[in-house]
């Protein structure tokens, strides 16, 4: 069962790994089921049973726990997880409660209609969460961008715009992808702000 | 150098898939324990500090201006309270320090919309104005004497590309916003939280490549660092640029205070990590202040806008972005003591260390050689 739980890690791993493109982010702006990237990503956690996800956490920790980690671990937080079921997927804020749940996939099925529910108004919040990053990239660095294009010419500059635009849409990515709900059992947990 | 930001990214996740941590001064503990997670804090406290400094100049650059317009008296030639530097500091004392003090940084959010509503602003004047704006009348004008000559360039290629690169990876970088905004979401899914970062990616993408593209087409060889200065020195008395130009210091000191919040967390970290989550007002205070009064100095120090990108860029973003992937690649596979996939980049690993010093310190060069 370990292995299997490895090679699923190892999969969606390699998932994430695959760049971001064009293609991909028209995929996540219109929703559209382009190329369907992340679904694999949705299904966030492939087994329900607590004991043996704490047991591969600690495998994939290797020699640090125990060592550094146990004075940074204090209070093990959960993280929300998203199910995917047929392709929808079903927002939790309490993943603990699905652990306990043992091995029936039928309380799953039973949260479905929570998903209509949340997901309305979500707009509002999808927009205010755009504002706050657009904000973050936004700023000084719109003033200096004709420059650029002046030390590079035009399309060297659009080039280079489009790379480093890619290249940071990877970051975002990755950071996302690899919020894992069950490593961070053993990880430490920060404040931010 | 896209393969090569590629490959780091490709590192750094190993490392990350290998602790099961997300961000950048938890990989660092990982790797190189309390030092590590505390060079991983310093360097993102200095890529803020790098934004700091850009906005203050902004501002040094905005202020005089408009105030020795508003008072009808040349730049320089007015009363004593109108020198630039004593301006600066006024306005930074007497607005953002108080608003610095703020706990939460919620109380600054409506400071977002704002911010963006006048960078919309900013690009379609830009675009407006582009058509009617000449190259030899800007030269004759702002009395240039080194152009490049008028002509547009589709690609061109001399010392001052040293710049570009360190320009655009430092206009991107947002990893600091990232993951409280994650946190915050209501439908807090991978899915949806890569929506958002799309979208806003794609709107910045779009607004950039408008501003720089038509900011060129308009400028060509006489572009300047500051855009926003240049169009006011070009035409003193287009009323849209005026406002513009109104609204870009007004948004720009109402954002100084919410990147003060992350450079704060950031020193926090390196510096007072084990009290972090305990809140105490002599810290939040202290930090909020050292930072501001550091970051005015400099920035009442440093010639150029360019300058502190070039800077900035070339130094916390290589050093992001290439050298402390790599190390603390080969640090956690040689710990852990992984095989197979997770470990066989150690030599690419190394070149990647190597290559980023060297390619950091020869922009680093290019830049200060430029200054002097």
């Amino acid at each position: 069962m370990r292995a299997s739980l490895e090679a699923e890690a190892h999969r969606q791993f390699l998932h994430a790994m695959k760049p971001m493109s064009i293609p991909r982010m028209l995929h996540y702006i219109s929703g559209a089921d382009l190329i369907s990237p992340w679904r694999s990503l949705r299904v966030a956690v492939p087994t329900p049973d607590p004991a043996r996800v704490l047991r591969f956490a600690e495998s994939m920790d290797g020699p640090m726990v125990g060592q550094s980690y146990s004075s940074e671990a204090s209070v093990p937080r959960y993280h929300p997880v998203a199910f995917s079921i047929g392709g929808s997927s079903v927002n939790s804020s309490a993943p603990s409660e699905n652990f306990s749940l043992g091995q029936g996939q039928a309380p799953l099925l039973q949260k479905l209609p929570a998903v209509q529910e949340e997901s309305h108004g979500r707009s509002t919040k999808f927009l205010g969460a755009v504002f706050l990053l657009m904000n973050a990239i936004l700023g000084s660095g719109l003033l200096g961008q004709a420059y650029a294009a002046s030390q590079s010419g035009v399309a060297l500059y659009l080039v280079c715009l489009l790379v480093s635009a890619e290249f940071d849409c990877t970051q975002l990515a990755c950071t996302c992808a690899s919020h894992r709900p069950w490593r961070v059992v053993h990880s430490t947990q920060f404040s931010y702000y | 150098m896209a393969g090569c930001a590629f490959y780091a990214i490709f590192l750094l996740l190993i490392c990350c898939e290998l602790k099961g941590v997300t961000s950048y001064e938890a990989v660092g503990f990982a790797a190189y324990g309390v030092v590590g997670r505390t060079v991983a804090a310093v360097i993102i406290a200095m890529q803020n500090f790098g934004a700091l400094t850009g906005y203050i100049v902004i501002l040094k650059d905005l202020l005089p201006r408009l105030v020795a317009e508003a008072g009808h008296f040349k730049v320089g030639h007015g009363p004593w309270w109108s020198h630039p530097a004593l301006l600066v500091v006024g306005v930074v004392v007497v607005v953002v320090w108080p608003m610095t003090w703020l706990r939460d940084i919620g109380a600054l959010g409506f400071t977002s919309g704002f911010s963006i509503t006048v960078m919309l602003l900013f690009t379609i004047v830009i675009v407006l104005r582009s058509s009617s704006i000449s190259c030899t009348e800007a030269v004759q004008r702002l009395e240039l004497h080194h152009t490049e000559g008028c002509q547009a360039h589709a690609t061109h290629f001399d010392a001052g590309f040293a710049e570009v690169f360190p320009t655009l990876a430092f206009s991107f970088v947002c990893h600091t916003a990232l993951l409280p905004i994650y946190t915050e979401l209501k439908t807090r899914t991978v899915g949806h939280m890569l929506k958002v970062a799309g979208t806003s990616m794609a709107a910045c993408f779009t607004l950039y490549g408008l501003a720089g593209v038509f900011g060129y087409l308009a400028f060509r060889g006489a572009t300047q660092g500051d855009l926003l200065d240049e169009m006011a020195k070009y035409s003193p008395d287009d009323s849209l640029v005026l406002a513009c130009r109104i609204l870009v210091a007004a948004s720009v000191t109402v954002t100084i205070p919410l990147i003060n919040y992350p450079a704060r967390r950031a020193i926090t970290m390196a510096a007072c990590y084990s009290t972090r989550d305990k809140f105490s007002w002599v810290r939040h205070v202290g930090i909020g202040t050292g930072t501001l009064a550091l970051v005015t100095l400099l920035a009442l120090v440093v010639p150029s806008i360019t300058t502190v990108f070039g800077v900035a860029g070339c130094t916390t973003s290589v050093g992001l972005v290439f050298v402390l992937p790599g190390m603390f690649y080969i640090r956690l596979t040689k710990m852990t003591g992984v095989n197979g996939d997770f470990s066989g980049h150690r030599l690419g690993a190394l070149l990647l260390v190597i290559g980023g010093v060297v390619v950091g310190v020869a922009s680093l060069v290019g830049v200060i050689s430029k200054l002097i």
